[in-house]
């Protein structure tokens, strides 16, 4: 899956399940900080779902690749079979 | 299709928890780490008796072999609907004679075993948004006995675990409990010294040992609906040991 797709399938999740605005939302946007104020227990419903989407697994991974779309691509590209 | 995963279940009460399950009707990964030939026979047990389902050979102490053994139960039966975190080894050491590896053999097991187990079944329960964790925890976690301090401190750990994971996971349909077996009849007591253990029949009100089978209706019960209001709770079954 190109680099892009991943993105964009990212953002459609957190669109459709986790209710972010489309608008402010890009793939650089800081997921955590004020402006779209995710939480820890969004965290759960991303892990669930990168490893149902993608089968790459992030539990336990280190804060820094829950940062942004692109951040967590990163970590899809780099680790997926 | 339900599908439950025990750990340590080729014997004692781990094999015990398998056999119930499959007979309630789950599909059964019995896990096992060493024993080839007694994992064998809780999976032929299983099926000559009507049921399912398959050996998985990982140390749970170990993150990597427990990641690979969900991904690949998962990809087998696509559901996970019941995790017995059961595995686990009793060392007894008086404080002046304990050493490090002791401390960390069973800690790796009993503690973080359990930590790396509900961890990477949460994930996929979390999809399901239901499932139900059972850890095997012990009456030493409540009940003090010389020489298990190491024991006794990885089982009251497992119980703080199960109430805090149970509030963390509770909002997404996943219940956790844990089960506390005062002395029962496995290898595990065989190992015990026969003064030693003449001396701790005496201590049970009931007089006799639990047997596995006991251990199993619990978590039986647990794993079904009819718990289904019940969740970070430690059921004790000892015979009125602690008492
Ligand atoms: N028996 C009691 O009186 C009693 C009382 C209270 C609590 N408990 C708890 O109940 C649980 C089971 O005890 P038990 O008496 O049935 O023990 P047991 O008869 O010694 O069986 C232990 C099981 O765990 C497996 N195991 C050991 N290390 C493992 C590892 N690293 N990875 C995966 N599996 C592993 C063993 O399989 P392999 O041989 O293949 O490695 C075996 O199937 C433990 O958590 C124990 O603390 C027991």
């Amino acid at each position: 899956m190109a680099n892009e797709e991943v993105k964009s399938k990212l953002k459609s999740f957190f669109m459709s399940d986790l209710g972010v605005d489309g608008d402010v939302l890009q793939y650089d946007t800081a997921l955590f900080g004020d402006e779209i104020g995710l939480d820890s227990v969004d965290s759960l419903e991303i892990i669930s779902f990168v490893d149902s989407t993608f089968g790459v697994s992030m539990t336990g991974v280190a804060k820094e690749n829950f940062q942004s779309i692109d951040t967590i691509a990163a970590y899809i590209e780099a680790h997926k079979a | 299709m339900k599908v439950a995963l025990v750990t340590g279940a080729s014997k004692g009460i781990g094999k015990a928890c398998a056999l119930r399950l499959a007979r309630d009707g789950y599909t059964v990964v019995v896990n096992y780490s060493s024993s080839d030939e007694a994992a064998q026979q809780t999976l032929d047990q299983i099926k000559a008796e009507g049921g399912d389902g398959m050996l998985y050979k990982a140390n749970v102490a170990d993150l990597s072999q427990v990641k690979v053994m969900v991904r690949e139960v998962f990809k087998a039966y696509g559901r996970i609907d019941v995790l017995v975190n059961n595995a686990g080894i009793v060392r007894d050491e008086y404080l002046l004679m304990m050493n490090p590896e002791t401390l960390d053999k069973c800690f790796d097991l009993n503690v973080k075993g359990y930590f790396y187990c509900a961890q990477q079944v949460a994930v996929k329960m979390y999809k399901q948004k239901s499932g139900v964790i059972i850890n095997m925890s012990s009456v030493s976690s409540k009940f003090a006995l010389p020489g298990q301090a190491v024991y006794s401190a990885t089982k009251g750990a497992v119980n703080s675990l199960t109430q805090t994971l149970a509030k963390e996971l509770g909002g997404f349909g996943i219940r956790v409990n844990a089960v506390a077996p005062g002395f029962i009849a496995t290898e595990m007591i065989e190992a015990i010294p026969e003064e030693t253990r003449k001396g701790y029949l005496e201590k049970i009100p009931l007089k006799r040992f639990g047997s596995a089978d006991e251990v199993a209706n619990i978590v039986s019960a647990l794993a079904s609906d009819q718990f289904a209001y019940v969740t970070g709770q430690v059921f004790v079954l000892d015979g009125g040991l602690s008492l």
